[in-house]
């Protein structure tokens, strides 16, 4: 077996012995925005549709927002920084319009 | 020898679509363009990174790139975006590239007509991954680097995105035209350039379409094909054709929030009835949070394989188009510390072999940041 075969069982070795050892210490970061979730619904209880909108687009952004790179909380920027970003999102990410304003909505929800 | 037809066939498929596409429905939210205030907005944002890196010979501060992005938007209906690269090479020169610079028009609810220069939407790293805040490695993975990219990084040219659901889940499909790669010979070895010009100088167009699964928790996959004919000039042309296809499984509520990405590459070049070139390349790369902390561990693989094959058995060129090969793999292992969502600084070590021969370690050290 050559130099590198031998070097490449031995790294496909060692990221196994990445993944198993990782089992035993991680952390969500879902967590905080599922607590950021609750905490903008419970605020805005008497309109339900909004309710509703703002749910399902914290249910897109945790599964989508961070595909690539971390999630950004709601609060890491403005009403309108979002509204750009979310734009340029939506071509990046491949999700439609609707989708796009309900994140969007959850997004500036949070936002100071 | 024949006349050389221009290939027109996919523009004019192209602009066909977009004379249609004026006729649809365009749909804009009430909400969004009754408010004054949001009806126009410029917004600059960008990403920037800075390098330590030691090797056994030598140590080195570096600078990466500073990537200045701008978006202009009119409500939901049009976005402009642009990207400006200003680098501080390793000979110290100061280039400023423009990566993208693009129209967005936004035609109804699922369909978006991208025109102008925009990274070629093969795959996922190119597009989606390179930026350094964005990479957990400070180095690209050999086959998808600027330096050594098996597909082209960007293209001029239209592109069309359709955000539709089917067979019960999310798809995404892109389909492109733009102007095609020149063929470009160096000491005799050709091989297909990797950044296309504003101006088609082969009258050849490069199309291709890529599918991508989306949303389904914690898959995401897409395939990718392109084809060009690619040629010196107005000279003989040569079939180019590209495939990739990609991966990332990330399960937030299992597998303690390991993230893993895959991606492969495939190209071939027919020279001619006696040559063929195929560029190959993978990687795979594994991101592991540690414990409750802002800590992750990084492991990638990445490998670039490059082929000259002869396709026939002829006395005349034998003996000077032998079965060539060249091959890169490299390893990096990476501990990073997230100072905050934008903000990283990623130590990393790699390892490099190229034809068979160990070419050492490296240790770098990168902050990285988005604006």
């Amino acid at each position: 077996m050559t130099d590198h075969h031998k070097i490449k069982w031995h790294h496909i070795f060692s990221m196994t012995a990445v993944i198993l050892i990782s089992f035993t210490m991680s952390q969500t970061s879902r967590a905080d925005a599922m607590t950021q979730t609750r905490n903008i619904s419970s605020e805005i209880l008497p309109n339900p549709e909004l309710t509703d909108k703002i749910a399902r687009g914290a249910k897109l952004w945790s599964i989508t927002c961070n595909k690539c790179h971390n999630y950004f909380a709601p609060n890491n920027f403005s009403k309108n920084q979002w509204k750009s970003l979310m734009l340029h999102m939506r071509i990046k990410s491949g999700i439609n319009q609707q989708e796009m304003l309900d994140i969007l909505e959850f997004l500036q929800a949070g936002t100071k | 020898m024949g006349v050389n037809k221009p290939s027109f066939t996919i523009s004019q498929v192209m602009f066909l679509l977009i004379l249609g596409f004026q006729f649809m429905p365009v749909g804009l939210a009430d909400e969004i363009i009754n408010e004054e205030s949001n009806r126009i907005r410029f917004y600059m944002n960008g990403a920037a990174d800075t390098s330590v890196i030691v090797t056994k010979d030598n140590s080195s501060f570096q600078v990466g790139n500073l990537r200045s992005i701008f978006h202009f938007y009119y409500t939901d209906l049009a976005l402009v975006e642009t990207a400006l690269n200003y680098t501080f090479n390793e000979n110290s020169d100061s280039i400023l590239d423009l990566e993208y610079l693009n129209a967005n028009f936004n035609l109804n609810e699922y369909y978006i007509l991208t025109s102008g220069k925009f990274l070629t939407p093969i795959g996922r790293y190119l597009g989606n991954l390179r930026p350094s805040w964005i990479n957990p490695l400070p180095t690209d993975p050999v086959g998808f680097s600027e330096k050594d990219s098996v597909a082209p990084l960007n293209g001029v040219g239209l592109q069309l995105r359709i955000a539709h659901g089917c067979f019960g889940d999310k798809n995404d499909f892109t389909i492109f035209a733009s102007n095609g790669p020149d063929l470009l010979s160096n000491l005799g070895k050709l091989s297909v350039s990797k950044t296309e010009r504003n101006y088609d100088s082969n009258n050849s167009k490069m199309a291709g379409i890529k599918w991508q699964y989306l949303y389904s928790d914690p898959l995401h996959m897409s395939i990718s094909y392109a084809q060009s004919k690619v040629g010196i000039g107005l000279g003989d042309r040569h079939l180019f054709r590209l495939v990739n296809t990609e991966f990332t499984f990330h399960d937030h509520d299992h597998f303690h929030n390991i993230k893993l990405n895959g991606e492969f590459v495939h190209s071939d070049l027919h020279v001619s009835e006696y040559l063929k070139r195929t560029e190959q390349a993978w990687y795979l790369s594994i991101v592991a949070p540690l414990a409750a902390s802002k800590w992750a561990l990084v492991v990638r693989s990445s490998e670039l394989a490059i082929k000259d094959t002869p396709q026939k058995n002829n006395a005349d060129v034998t003996n000077t188009l032998a079965d060539k090969s060249t091959s890169s793999y490299e390893v990096s292992v990476g501990l990073n510390y997230q100072i905050r969502q934008s903000i990283i600084i990623k130590n990393a070590i790699s390892k490099k072999i190229i034809d068979h021969n160990l070419e050492g370690n490296d240790f770098r050290i990168q902050l990285a940041f988005s604006l």
